[in-house]
């Protein structure tokens, strides 16, 4: 691996490019979890769901989140809205530090940002008629009943429901309908940034696209800016400007949708973009797949160093010594790797190579 | 046909009577499964394809309806006395779940239980020689320390090494044919493509033929000789995995195919989606199932179920408008390829 030097730091790590300013600043933040046992519930270790995170996202774009599951990308989207509360670092929204305001200026804070979840049979009350589930947040923040109700028949006619269908319930729409009122409830206040967690997951392919869609015409419309949390790459990589790739509570590499899937850096996100199945018999047998071996490590106790180290194919012994900054590799792209891998280089040529080289260094 | 056909599956129907009506789930599913090769059925929620696979194995509840028939190696599944049924399944055919934590008993050690299939269709194996056998299993499946790993317990397994053992647990009697029923679903994309490589070395191994069950189309193309594509109960398309993805000829097939968002797509592609939702099996629509949601449609097709029809070689479809469908924009390099 000689030619494989670790990558002197180019330039001090850039604000992200965007359509316009940023919205939202989030600095070094670290949202942990306390594992409690015993009698006394005492604490006996910590979840590092968030470890460290760093980025802004800039108005009415779509900042994409991926990760495997217990990556720590639900937890941050939460942390955001203070959902959960985080543990430490920034949040500022517009410049006003969310993480300190009192919680009536938080709640008002809400109406801002919003937040549409995965499960749209869980996150609707089936008790509820439509026209009251989202008329809900506009009462909570003081408006009229008669306004709200006026308001929530352009809101179901903006998300592709019928008005008149708002005295119907939950569990009479199908998951698509549904999750388009969850939408609907979202927009009600109307936000500048929704964080969509895993917002076309539950749904059948045909129906996920017509969601999709939906939310890439309600951005342009609204001057929305959008938080897209998923695990699909394809999902993720057809809707964001920029993408996070996070694993472990950290970000592994941030870039802009065409750098991050022509040019990935990370060995991770080279190992996820090629384990995602491509609906293409000849392309996907002539794919050279990267299989990493073994499991997430547990988040409770991560490995030292880098995180990914356990499961990357190419790592030394500096990487399980010496945590990879998240730094700056070239225009609109970010790395937390010490040895980056470069444009036109797969990990699939270096791996053996690296394989040699660890198997020669345990001779 | 030269080659014998593993499965012959015959106007299989299956319904259910329920408190909200009358419920048909599978509507005269006619197949074969050909010695070896990998047969997919791809389709969305409540269009069939795991209903008609636990059919085959006598797995419903009491109140399902079954007719129809599936010839396995020469004997009629449908109607089999359970008994006997109890001898074919986990012996001659295998099936893979979607969630490996409700396959497994709690209770007992990965390697009881493994231990236990092949002592159950083969008494004269010690219970010392089974383990032995449940442990190279385990290490076929890349479970690492198998031999540590056979004494623990399925919650000791992660989803992944989990999927694998029931992998293991699925090829311990060299099945002739094993049914995989979403077995990545629950699995991150890394841990996916562990288990995918898993079950292709663990068929070739076997030379077992399987019947892939999912809706992703992308694990399809990359694994399945034929794929079948399912909608409402019924088959919409079936044939060569090329031949379906680069000259799909149904619209549900050309529609699904069109609303998937591509990993190598255009930049700033609009989505195609499929208007609609698909029909809830206890509200069929009238005519052809997908006629409701279909660009093509036309007066014939809210009257009549189409039927699947030969459009060319080895390659089927069900839709009344087939001559008459506009061309599709395909990749001709590929095609000719």
């Amino acid at each position: 691996m000689s030619e494989q030097v670790p990558v002197e730091e180019v330039a001090p790590a850039p604000l992200p490019s965007g359509n316009g300013a940023a919205i939202l600043e989030i600095k070094d933040l670290y949202t942990h979890f306390p594992i409690r046992a015993g009698f006394f519930r005492r604490q006996v270790g910590v979840v590092h769901a968030v470890d460290g995170v760093t980025l802004s996202v800039a108005a009415r774009e779509t900042l994409g989140i991926v990760g495997e599951s217990g990556c720590g990308k639900t937890t941050l989207g939460r942390s955001i809205l203070r959902l959960i509360e985080p543990t430490s670092g920034s949040v500022r929204f517009r410049g006003e530090e969310v993480t300190e305001v009192s919680a009536e200026r938080m709640r008002a804070l809400r109406s801002e940002m919003q937040i549409v979840f995965q499960d749209p049979y869980a996150s609707l009350n089936p008790r509820h008629p439509v026209n009251d589930i989202v008329a809900e947040p506009m009462l909570i923040h003081g408006q009229s009943r008669s306004a709200a109700i006026a308001r929530v028949g352009e809101l179901l006619d903006a998300v592709g429901l019928l008005p008149e269908h708002g005295n119907r319930y939950p569990h009479e729409f199908s998951g698509g309908q549904r999750q388009r009122i969850g939408i609907a409830r979202a927009l009600a206040l109307e936000p500048s940034l929704i964080v969509l967690d895993e917002p076309v997951s539950a749904l059948d392919v045909s129906v996920q696209a017509q969601v999709i869609n939906l939310l890439e015409d309600l951005q342009d419309d609204r001057e929305l800016t959008f938080l897209f949390i998923a695990h699909d790459l394809s999902v993720v990589r057809h809707i964001s400007d920029r993408i996070a790739v996070m694993y472990l509570g950290q970000i592994a590499e941030l870039a802009d949708r065409e750098t991050l899937y022509a040019r990935p850096a990370h060995p991770y996100t080279h190992s996820l973009l090629s384990a995602v199945p491509v609906a293409d018999p000849d392309l996907e047998r002539a794919r050279k797949r990267i299989v990493l071996q073994g499991d997430l490590p547990n988040p409770a106790s991560p490995p030292s160093g880098c995180s990914f180290r356990t499961r990357c194919p190419i790592a030394t012994d500096l990487c399980a010594t010496e945590e990879p900054p998240l730094r700056a590799l070239g225009p609109g792209q970010m790395v937390a790797c010490h040895y980056p891998i470069e444009p036109g280089q797969s990990l699939v040529d270096l791996v053996p190579k690296a394989a040699g080289a660890t198997a020669g260094a345990l001779d | 046909m030269a080659v014998e056909n593993l499965l012959t599956i015959d106007n299989l129907s299956v319904a259910f009577s329920t408190k909200r009506g009358y419920a048909s789930a599978v509507r005269g599913l006619s197949f074969d499964v050909r010695p070896g090769e990998s047969m997919a059925i791809v389709g969305e929620s409540g269009s069939g394809k795991s209903v008609s696979a636990l059919a085959l194995l006598g797995l419903l509840p009491r109140s399902a309806q079954v007719t129809g028939s599936a010839i396995f190696e020469g004997e009629e599944l449908i109607g089999m006395p359970a008994d006997q049924m109890r001898s074919i399944r986990g012996e001659r055919i295998s099936m893979i779940f979607q969630d490996p934590m409700t396959a497994f008993n709690p209770v007992f050690t990965i390697g009881d239980q493994i231990g236990e299939i092949i002592t159950t269709h083969d008494s004269s194996v010690s219970k010392k020689a089974a383990m032995g056998r449940a442990v190279d299993l385990l290490q076929t499946v890349g479970i690492p320390n198998a031999d540590r790993r056979v004494n623990q317990y399925p919650h000791e397994f992660s989803g992944g090494m989990r999927q694998r053992a029931m992998i293991a647990m699925a090829i311990a009697n060299r099945p002739t044919l094993l049914i995989a029923d979403e077995p990545t679903t629950a699995l991150d994309v890394t841990i996916q493509a562990q288990v995918m490589e898993t079950l292709a070395e663990a068929q070739a191994e076997t030379g077992a033929a399987m019947i892939l069950i999912t809706h992703d189309l992308g694990l399809v193309a990359g694994v399945a000789d034929r794929v079948q594509v399912m909608y409402g109960g019924r088959v919409f398309e079936r044939g060569v995995t090329r031949d379906v993805y680069y000259k799909p000829t149904n619209p549900y097939t050309r529609g699904l195919l069109q609303s998937i968002p591509r990993l190598d797509g255009e930049r700033d592609h609009r989505l195609a989606p499929i208007p609609g939702t698909p029909p809830s099996i206890l509200r069929m629509p009238a005519g052809c199932a997908f006629q409701p949601r279909c660009v093509f449609r036309t007066e014939v097709c809210a009257d009549e179920p189409a039927e699947l029809e030969l459009v060319d070689e080895d390659h089927w479809s069900r839709c009344h408008n087939t001559a008459s469908l506009p061309p599709l924009e395909v990749d001709a390099e590929r095609v000719s390829q």
